[in-house]
């Protein structure tokens, strides 16, 4: 929880999780290069790796652009998102061979440079069928590079929150782009209909889910009706709430979690200050509200993380009254 | 404070599916016949 550079320190869930990928991304890899051996017996080794390499790259895309959407949706996805940056950073790396290995294989037998002839030797803007899908997919990688190399909790801290989210949004461009990049690409000379419909499969579950998610999103971001009572609102039942959870309620524009600490009602924003989290989702450990996605922490009455950590949520009055909870819409201002 | 952030996600893919629907479509309708001309001939094992 500091804005100092921290190696990755590597947990046990982290190093089960890392070594699930890798044996993932590997026997998808074998599998790939196999089938494409025996379906098709004239293609070289490179080819059938730069093939495997590309799609291993492009499914595992599609697994990242799911998680966040099927945790909004249901919270048993939850721990697909802890790690998810590993999983980001390995599509990179994926995605990165198969650039390298293309410039390899179709640019780098000639005069000219290989990142001049990438970049030159297709123009035809104005044709579908020849259109210059290798560009695309280079744009693609550069911001897929920027993603990785900015994802340490470093860049975080550095760049804020807010900021960090709205870089890493670049993920949807280099999604369309290399949705493009395959359209204009691989489907344009592959035999079989499969690979289109695949793809055509992809980006409905994607954008399906996305736009599920976000119209969850903007229905639970309607406000309360204006019932006040000393400058308080009302925002929900005490006695529906769990004890060590939370209720989330729209106070004026934000949400605030309404959490049940040891039988008194505690509130304070729903926005983690690590990555934005939903604290609400989260539960009470050890006297600390405790975020779903990465586990930071933060005192129920202050909004303070435990020392020796630094980092603070808003928290906002409460009072039960005639068996609701109503909550201050101004934070409370905690100067220590 | 990310209310904004939250629905921009939804604004981006509202324009992003049927975009990239779009996309899809024309990609696959623009096909070429893959078959090649010569079927003796296998680019990959030319030197």
């Amino acid at each position: 929880m500091s804005v100092q550079y921290q190696a990755i320190t590597w947990s046990r869930q982290k190093k089960v999780y890392d070594v699930l990928l890798a044996s993932g991304a590997a026997g998808f890899l074998g599998l790939f290069v196999a089938a494409g051996a025996v379906t098709h017996p004239e293609a070289t080794a490179e080819t059938l790796l730069i093939r495997a390499l590309g799609t291993c790259a492009f499914v595992m895309l599609h697994l990242i652009l799911c998680i966040g959407p099927l945790c909004r949706l249901d919270k048993r996805f939850l721990p697909l998102l802890y790690n998810r940056r590993h999983m980001g950073v390995t599509m990179f790396l994926t995605a990165a061979a198969h650039g390298v290995f293309s410039i390899i294989q179709f640019h780098s037998s000639g005069d000219e440079n290989p990142l001049v002839s990438l970049l030159s030797s297709n123009t035809r803007v104005n044709s579908l069928s020849a259109f210059p899908f290798q560009q695309l997919g280079l744009l693609a990688l550069l911001i897929l590079f920027l993603m990785a190399a900015t994802s340490h909790d470093f860049w975080l801290h550095t760049l804020t929150p807010p900021v960090w989210k709205r870089l890493h949004m670049l993920v949807y461009a280099a999604y369309g782009l290399l949705v493009a990049h395959v359209a204009f690409g691989a489907l344009q000379s592959a035999a079989s209909v499969w690979p289109a419909v695949l793809t055509g499969a992809g980006l409905t579950i994607v954008a399906g889910l996305h736009l599920a998610a976000g119209i969850h999103e903007r229905r639970r971001d309607s406000p309360l009706p204006a019932r006040t009572h000393d400058g308080f609102v009302a925002a929900c039942e005490f006695d529906a709430i769990p004890e060590g959870r939370a209720t989330v309620a729209m106070i004026g524009a934000e949400r605030v979690a309404i959490f049940k600490h040891e039988g008194k009602p505690y509130a304070i924003s729903n926005v983690c200050a690590h990555q934005n989290g939903p604290l609400g989702e989260g539960r009470t450990i050890d006297g600390c509200v405790t975020c779903p996605w990465h586990g930071y922490q933060f005192r129920p009455d202050t909004g303070m993380s435990p020392p020796p950590f630094q980092d603070r949520v808003p928290a906002y009055r409460c009072r039960v009254d005639s068996g609701k909870v109503w909550v201050h819409p101004q934070p409370v201002r905690h100067d220590g | 404070m990310i209310r904004p952030l939250r629905h921009s996600h939804l604004r981006a893919w509202c324009v992003l599916a049927p975009f990239l629907a779009v996309v899809l479509v024309l990609a696959a309708s623009a096909r070429r016949d893959a078959t090649p001309v010569n079927p003796g001939v296998r680019w990959e094992r030319l030197p």
